[in-house]
């Protein structure tokens, strides 16, 4: 039976098709997708009809449960079978690596050789465990025309002559490392939408010049050099945050941040670090920044530290430079939940009576400990926030109930500026 | 079925396989990519749809009306009518899911391609034909050649031919 016969359209079994052969062969790729690698591979023997119908979809996913079924060595033949008696393109490629070992990383530049040739435009490569060495792309991956890719604990050494991914959509990194021949690189992606990169390193060798970019997400980078996305002007939603605390001296790139806020008008959603937060908004407090946010719309906090003095100022800094925020939110607040000797009473001084949130519909503290800086902000956002709707407080697993009762009274107390404000104050949910 | 002829809303006419006719608002079948680049480009009021029959044609419809009034607080109560939705003979789940992949409604489309799985998962290569009344046209000699062909697919397999 010629194999072409088969892969357009499934008309060789006769006339009398039955329901399932007779559906169009993209919703039975779509089928398939949904079924482990063993029961579309099973569905090959269905009749003749079926041979080659699963070895001709163009998405191919070697997961985590897959590859940790057998031993290394067997997964890895299967996945030579399956991709040598492929049919047709490979558009989509997952595999997860992390039980391979790095002596036969060589199998995995084979696969990534063939299905350079064979169409490749997804590809996702996972390498979850830490002991397990990086894996290196090799270099025939960089003259892929690649829309989507997504890499985790993998090395990345350009050759010289690459330029840049010119289709690349959506670019994901995690737990990577640059390296790169000549000492400073540039890549041009026009077509780049979003942008995440997580534990990386090595980036300040390279320019990345994306002017589509409308979301950029960077989590423990080290050192960055964002003037290489000054020109993205359709930036959307941003985010910038990091582990641990970002020693002194790599305050220089950080500082620029506030700078290049006033190029990114059109962000609507902003993501910041304590570390961020703090270098953003660093300088005197009666100061606000340089520059009026006026298109955002939501700003999310992670681990913020409402003991730390700084920290006030620069959310208050921050605060009066987005006149029409919407949604406030403190996602892991952090700290003790003993008061510090924090001097509550900026949030009643002159220069706070201007606050910036007339807009402002959603306050929310995810862990909330009811401290007396806490409470102060609290009272000071449902006192001078007039469309406030809701203030949602979720109170930290260390807070016993009496506590608790205490701290919810004297919330009630406060005085809010909106008539329509709604107080949820509960426990936090466990999520892990 | 839907008559709703309230105010300025535009209404549509969609014609079964059996010349059926169901009215309906225009801004529900904007769901469906096919439908939805009918209604822009040419401005029609009827689409007849010969293809598609009836019965299936409301079962489309009513998850449309659905789909529209979902909202972050009925969430659960939609996820209940997905699950009964596709709990149908296997006969008109299939008919469903060709017709949504003519209409392009690629959220319902997406979830009929996991239903069509779920009754493929775990079972044998023999209970799959038995299901879906698929007739093998290979020699038991053939067969047994494929198999080994690809031998990941069948461990634990072999002997599972009842269910």
């Amino acid at each position: 039976m010629a194999m072409t016969d088969s892969c357009t359209r499934l008309a060789v079994g006769g006339d009398k098709l039955d329901m399932l052969t007779d559906l169009p062969i993209n919703v039975i790729h779509q089928i398939q997708d949904h079924l482990s690698i063993e029961d579309a591979a099973k569905m090959s023997v269905l009749s003749r009809a079926w041979r080659y119908v699963w070895a001709s979809n163009p998405e191919l996913v070697f997961d985590a449960r897959f590859c940790t079924k057998r031993t290394p060595s067997d997964t890895i033949d299967i996945i030579s079978t399956i991709l040598f008696q492929h049919h047709g393109a490979i558009k989509t490629f997952l595999l997860d690596i992390s039980i391979i070992p790095s002596s036969q990383y060589s199998v995995v530049d084979r696969w990534m050789l063939f299905l350079s040739r064979n169409g490749l435009a997804n590809l996702t490569l996972q390498n979850q465990n830490n002991g397990n060495a990086p894996y290196k792309l090799p270099s025939y991956v960089y003259g892929v025309g690649l829309e989507r890719l997504a890499l985790l604990n993998c090395i990345f050494r350009t050759p010289c002559s690459f330029r840049g991914f010119h289709m690349l959509k959506r670019i994901h990194l995690k737990r990577f490392a640059f390296e790169l021949d000549v000492a400073h690189s540039s890549l041009w992606m026009p077509n780049l939408k979003i942008l995440c990169f997580m534990y990386c390193s090595g980036l300040r060798f390279f320019n990345i010049h994306a002017p589509e970019l409308s979301i950029l997400f960077l989590h423990s980078c080290g050192t960055l050099k964002l003037s290489f996305f000054m020109e993205c002007e359709k930036l959307r939603i941003l985010g910038f945050t990091s582990q641990e605390d970002v020693s002194q001296n790599r305050q220089d790139n950080a500082m620029n941040l506030t700078n290049f806020l006033s190029c990114w008008h059109n962000v609507s959603y902003l993501i910041l670090g304590r570390y961020f937060l703090k270098v953003l908004a660093s300088g005197t407090r009666a100061e606000s920044l340089p520059t009026r946010l006026t298109n955002l719309r939501s700003l999310y906090f992670i681990r913020y530290n409402f003991d730390g003095e700084d920290q006030i100022f620069a959310l208050l800094r921050i605060l009066r430079s987005c006149p029409n925020l919407k949604i406030l939110q403190f996602l892991s607040s952090q700290g003790k939940k003993g008061d510090m000797e924090v001097d509550v009473n900026y949030f009643e001084e002159p220069d706070c009576a201007e606050p910036g949130f007339n807009n402002l519909q959603t306050l929310r503290i995810s862990k909330f400990y009811g401290s007396r800086t806490e409470l102060r902000f609290v009272r000071f956002i449902l006192g001078s926030a007039p469309l406030l709707r809701k203030a949602i407080l979720l109170v930290d697993s260390s807070i016993n109930e009496s506590q608790s009762l205490k701290i919810s009274k004297e919330l009630m107390r406060f005085p809010r500026a909106s008539p329509k404000s709604e107080i949820v104050f509960e426990p936090r949910k466990k999520l892990f | 079925m839907a008559s709703s002829t309230t105010g300025e809303k535009k209404i549509l006419t969609l014609k079964g396989g059996d010349n059926e006719e169901f009215i309906l608002e225009e801004s529900l079948v904007l769901q469906s990519e096919l439908l939805k680049n009918m209604v822009k480009e040419e401005r029609v009021s009827s689409i007849p749809l010969p293809s598609i029959k009836s019965k299936t044609l409301v079962k489309i419809i009513e998850y449309l009306k659905k789909h529209a009034e979902l909202t972050p607080s009925n969430k659960e109560e939609f996820k209940n009518f997905e699950k009964e939705f596709v709990n149908v003979v296997l006969e008109e789940l299939l008919d469903i899911t060709v017709a949504v992949n003519y209409l392009k409604i690629n959220g319902l489309l997406e979830f009929c391609c996991q239903a069509v799985a779920d009754r493929i998962k775990d079972k044998s290569v023999e209970a799959v034909r038995k299901i879906f009344r698929i007739e093998s046209d290979f020699t038991p000699e053939e067969e047994s050649e494929f198999r080994k062909e690809t031998p990941e697919a069948f461990e634990g397999d072999l002997d599972d031919t009842t269910n």
